[in-house]
């Protein structure tokens, strides 16, 4: 076992870790230090898979911009309701059951699929270093590349009439 | 390949633990929180099986996902200000009336 | 990993820990000689050493403050809040200075090192290999910068909320909003840069800064894209909470800011943390815009005059050329930062967020637009 799959392995088990400790605590600024952590293990996890270019990204996008602006929420909205005496819903029960059937149902899929078809003739590996990654991602995916720029107009658009729709009600 | 299967099982556990997280909890800021979980998980058995394959198609899609993910939080957050504005809790199991 | 690789890497970072440290211990004391010299007075020299056993007293300059508030805040009482998060207390301080120090490991800080030229005795051991001068030299080191920033900022916000202060709590959301604003007009005044010399490796973007641009400037950073040298400058200022953008701490309005409820060492590391990333800011500006660490018209054999004069150098003369020549440009930088804080006023809070969101965002949104249309035109 080198060391390049300890560090998977350990990176992996931080991930479990983090999610499974974003179930259980009481406070939501621990729930978000949990999810922080878990998706930096996973950019560990992407890093040391060799798929560099998702690693960063993933630190820059989801640690960076996502969990800044949960976090900064989680600040501003530190209201002391009943959601931190209570954490859990009348679902608990219901839902580990629920969430043990779901996770034994896809490994039990997964074991059984298999290894997946590599078709023949597909070519070389693709390189995850940025500049080839990008030149092939725009030459093959440009259109889903100016969709995705239409949809953030959407979503900020969208974010401004929430705010506008709110300070309307406020007065 | 172990390796691949590990990471594939690392996927559905965390998409599981984020589905009941969902489901369990009363935060409305920690409900959304395992949403994000959910497509972390997500993502990881993207990578995996861009890697397996050995295409593009896979990371590609990942970037996609990074782009709705940031969508997503900057609308859902903004509601549920409004939300916990309009009850001043953010329990969502006081969000039992359907009317203003 | 062979064990000549894992030999270099632990120069480097031994290197690198070296640099970075001492830049945090020296700017503390050229920050007081700096500013007094600036307003015409004498700085603080008080703080002596006597040497043992004579009534010799060496004060050098008030170099000794600096380790005389080492000491202080080593041994400073430790207090904690009452009522506060204990888990985001602890975290703040290291999610504060953590990425700080890793950013500086995709910083290139010497060219290619032939450690077989330099030790002839060790060749063999090295066999024939060259080591690019970096800790890591990854292919997406612009966005390996811009993802740890954004994890010191995370730092700052669970800082100042994790007390129980309503001061901390203030200067937390000022950081919090300021530094995401200003790391969006620095991530956009970068890639006028990498549309430019094609790549976002620091190490690639450095050497192809050792060329020349109209047959006599050197093709520098600046010299291709002045206007985003100067808004990278203004953010990365920015993104370090100094003054003039010093909000989140500002000593008149909040006591001490986000790290108001931090005592003795804790207090350290965030000051530390800061002077840190004054030496981080100054190398990235260095590397992106002013020509890494070569010398005007030099590069891994010497130097290449326009017209054609070339003055070869030996391997070690250049790698040691490079070294100082690095730090040198970084300590300019870190001199001019420091020459802006003691010279201008603080921003007012709105002022910031409208100077970033209405001012510097457009501009560098322009800049891009005009070094794109330019390249397109050059290209066509």
């Amino acid at each position: 076992m080198t060391i390049d799959q300890l560090l998977v392995y350990f990176f992996g088990a931080c991930a479990l870790l983090g999610g499974v400790l974003m179930l259980v605590a009481r406070h939501p600024m621990r729930v978000a230090l949990a999810l922080i952590s878990c998706m930096l293990s996973l950019a560990g996890i992407y890093a040391m898979l060799g798929v560099h270019v998702v690693a960063v990204f993933q630190v820059l996008i989801y640690v960076g911009a996502v969990m800044v602006f949960m976090v900064y929420v989680i600040m501003l909205l530190d209201v002391r309701d009943p959601s931190f005496v209570r954490r859990y819903s009348r679902m608990l029960l219901p839902g580990v059951v629920l969430g043990a059937l779901l996770a034994g149902a896809l490994g039990i899929s997964a074991i059984r699929l298999g290894a997946p078809v590599i078709q023949p003739g597909a070519g070389a590996a693709p390189s995850y270093l940025v500049q080839p990654f990008s030149v092939e991602f725009l030459r093959e995916y440009w259109l889903h590349f100016e969709l995705t720029s239409v949809l953030l107009v959407a979503a900020v658009v969208a974010a401004i009439a929430i705010i506008r729709s709110g300070r309307r009600s406020d007065g | 390949m172990a390796d691949t299967q590990l990471l594939l099982g690392l996927s559905f556990v965390l998409f599981a633990l984020g589905l009941v997280g969902v489901m369990v909890r009363r935060n409305a800021l920690v409900m959304l929180m395992c949403m994000e979980l959910m497509l972390n998980a997500v993502i990881l058995a993207l990578v995996t099986f861009s890697l397996e394959t050995a295409t593009l198609s896979g990371a590609v899609l990942v970037f996609l996902i990074f782009v709705v993910a940031a969508a997503e939080i900057a609308i859902a957050i903004p509601i549920v200000l409004q939300l916990s504005r309009q009850r001043s809790s953010l329990d969502v199991e006081g969000y039992d009336r359907l009317q203003g | 990993m062979t064990a000549p690789d894992f030999a270099i890497s632990l120069v480097y970072i031994a290197y690198a820990l070296a640099v970075l440290l001492t830049f945090g211990a020296i700017l503390t004391w050229v920050e007081r000689k700096q500013a007094a010299i600036m307003s015409d007075r004498i700085g603080a020299n008080r703080a002596y050493v006597r040497i043992p056993f004579t009534q010799v007293k060496l004060i050098w300059l008030g170099l000794f403050h600096g380790m005389a508030d080492g000491l202080k805040l080593l041994l400073k009482e430790d207090f904690k809040p009452l009522a506060y998060d204990k888990l985001a207390y602890a975290l703040g301080p290291w999610l504060a200075i953590v990425p700080v120090l890793l950013v500086f490991a995709v910083v290139p800080f010497g060219g290619t090192l032939d450690p077989g030229r330099l030790f002839p005795s060790l060749a063999e051991w090295f066999g024939g290999r060259t080591y690019p001068m970096q800790i890591a030299p990854i292919d997406a080191g612009i966005l390996i910068v811009f993802a740890f920033s954004g994890i010191t900022i995370i730092g700052a916000m669970l800082a100042g909320w994790s007390s129980a202060n309503k001061f901390s709590l203030l200067g937390a959301l000022r950081a919090g909003s300021q530094l995401i604003s200003y790391e969006l007009v620095m991530g956009l005044t970068v890639l006028g840069i990498v549309l430019i010399f094609g790549t976002v490796n620091l190490g690639t973007i450095v050497e192809r800064q050792s060329g020349t641009v109209l047959g006599f400037l050197p093709a520098w950073g600046i010299v291709y894209q002045p206007f985003a040298a100067v808004l990278f400058l203004i953010a990365g200022i920015a993104e370090n909470k100094r003054i003039p953008f010093d909000l989140p701490e500002a000593e008149s309005e909040l006591i001490s800011g986000y790290f108001t409820e931090y005592s003795a060492m804790k207090q350290g590391v965030f000051m530390l943390s800061e002077f840190i990333e004054i030496a981080v800011i100054g190398a990235l500006f260095v590397t992106l815009f002013f020509g890494g660490y070569n010398l005007p018209w030099m590069n891994d054999t010497g130097f290449v005059f326009p017209g054609g004069h070339a003055v070869p150098l030996s391997h070690g003369w250049v790698v040691v050329l490079q070294l100082l020549t690095f730090l040198g440009k970084v300590f300019l930088l870190c001199s001019f930062q420091i020459l802006v804080r003691w010279t201008l006023p603080r921003f007012r809070w709105d002022q910031l967020l409208r100077f970033a969101w209405k001012f510097l965002l457009p501009l560098a949104i322009a800049n891009l637009v005009v070094t794109a249309v330019a390249l397109w035109a050059q290209q066509a």
